[in-house]
């Protein structure tokens, strides 16, 4: 069933900015997501999960995003960072904007404390307002430790007084057997 | 005050912005090359080992067969022939469409698509009665000369230096080839695996039962390519094996040599269902009663 390449390029030519973007939230710099959207794509497409159509594709590599993301966490500390990380220097390049930008610098800044599961939790509540379980799902985690890992990583950005509405995102919880 | 949900989406835009003056948004072939590389290993790696079943005789059939074609797996001697027309990887997907393939070839040797499916078709042993489609086994091959004729011919030849070194007989070249397809889209990995699926398959069809396997009809409807829609499955084709009983009448892709293995040599047993396990894995059983105790315990619909 392989027209991977030609859904890959597809992929890329339309879904690579979100794709990259997402990656780009979780871990605050251009090349670490650059590597990142890579390493996810050839999770991806190596197991043929891609080669279907371009919505499915979009899902596994979006996963892929989240878990090639946690295991490189693992792996961080022995590799060299990056100078680009540094938020700082985004924060040098967005400061003299707009209000705004520069609260999505401080968010930025507040993110990149977190470790990586902890990061990951709170990027898909907030983010993709994802319920809880869905989120567990996602990341093959239990239903509790993303709660503690959300609330932790809520917690942690509260203490940093960001001038961000921390509310979570209001998700209804449907029940199983009641969802068709 | 802003939502973080907000924030967050403003850093996803920011990102979206920056994936323009990335390297990817421009040049993806560093992700094509290492899932080409990726696959191409799994399945040299089947390749070997059922090579080693088949006996070192049998390897010097098939390598023989496949010059000036050699499949990655095997190390390349030094190029003899200074008349290199061409330097390249052509390399075969499983469950490949010969089409693409097709494209390969073409590309390598800049002719259209058509053309290199006349010179693959041109290549066919007359079993395959004209349609490439499965002719071709999955994995690397070097290109180190010769004209396309050539490589069509060596691309074909590996498949049928298998069959005769699986001792296929040649009266069923084509249904071990169609077998072969089916099984590998059914079953992608498991020499275990596979070989029962052969068997469930065989069974059916020496009692008469219909195949009722879905990826003939993927493979004709093109649902890999496109959405189906529920009511766009009951179409009447030959390749619906819910409604015509045998085989499909071609292969649907390539298929590993290991899946060509499988087919050649089935396991033994009266198993006339089959179902694969989320993890892929597959389940054999010989009544319907234990299959459909088989769905239960695996939490699908029945």
């Amino acid at each position: 069933m392989t027209t991977w390449p030609a859904t890959l390029d597809a992929l890329l030519r339309e879904r690579g900015p979100a794709l990259f973007g997402f990656a780009y939230v979780l871990t605050g710099s251009a090349d670490a997501a650059e590597d990142l959207v890579q390493d996810a794509l050839v999770r991806t497409f190596r197991s043929g999960r891609g080669s279907r159509d371009i919505n499915s594709a979009h899902a596994y590599v979006k996963r892929a995003i989240t878990s090639a993301f946690i295991d490189g966490g693992r792996r961080a500390s022995v590799r060299p960072r990056r100078v680009d990380a540094d938020p700082a220097s985004f924060d040098r390049v967005t400061a003299d904007v707009a209000q705004q930008v520069g609260d999505a610098a401080d968010l930025q800044r507040a993110l990149l404390t977190l470790p990586p599961r902890e990061r990951a939790c709170v990027v898909l509540r907030y983010l993709d307002d994802m319920p809880v379980a869905s989120i567990a799902a996602e990341l093959g985690l239990a239903v509790g430790t993303v709660k503690r890992y959300t609330a932790d990583g809520i917690a942690r950005l509260r203490t940093l007084d960001l001038d961000v509405d921390l509310a979570e995102p209001h998700t209804i919880t449907v029940t199983e057997g009641r969802q068709r | 005050m802003n939502t973080a949900h907000d924030l967050m989406e403003q850093l996803q835009g920011n990102g979206a912005h920056l994936y323009a003056s990335s390297a990817l948004a421009t040049d993806h072939t560093r992700v094509v090359r290492t899932v080409r590389r990726d696959r191409a290993v799994r399945t040299s790696l089947l390749s070997v080992a059922g090579l080693a079943v088949a006996g070192a005789a049998a390897v010097g059939v098939a390598n023989l067969r496949t010059a000036p074609l050699v499949p990655a797996a095997t190390p390349t001697p030094p190029s003899a022939a200074p008349s290199t027309i061409v330097d390249a990887t052509i390399s075969v997907a499983r469950q490949e469409r010969v089409e693409y393939i097709a494209d390969d070839l073409a590309a390598v040797y800049g002719v259209t698509r058509d053309e290199a499916l006349d010179a693959l078709v041109s290549a066919l042993p007359q079993e395959a009665e004209g349609n490439p489609e499965g002719w071709i086994v999955s994995g690397e091959y070097t290109v180190d000369g010769g004209d396309i004729q050539a490589a069509a011919s060596s691309l074909v030849s590996t498949m049928t230096g298998h069959l005769e070194a699986f001792d296929v007989p040649r009266d069923q070249w084509r249904q071990t080839v169609v077998l072969a397809s089916i099984i590998q889209q059914e079953a992608p990995t498991g020499r275990t695996d596979q070989a029962g699926v052969a068997r469930v398959l065989l069974n059916r069809l020496d009692q008469g039962m219909l195949l009722q396997i879905e990826s003939p009809l993927a493979y004709d409807l093109r649902a890999d390519e496109n959405v189906i829609s529920d009511d766009g499955w009951a179409v009447d084709t030959p390749f619906n094996t819910y409604m015509y009983e045998g085989l499909p009448p071609s292969p649907i892709g390539t298929s590993t040599m290991a899946a060509l293995d499988a087919a050649a040599d089935p396991a033994d047993g009266d198993w006339l269902y089959f179902l694969r396990k989320e993890d892929g894995n597959v389940l054999l059983f010989t009544t319907f009663e234990e299959f459909q105790a088989g769905l239960e315990e695996q939490g699908l619909p029945n």
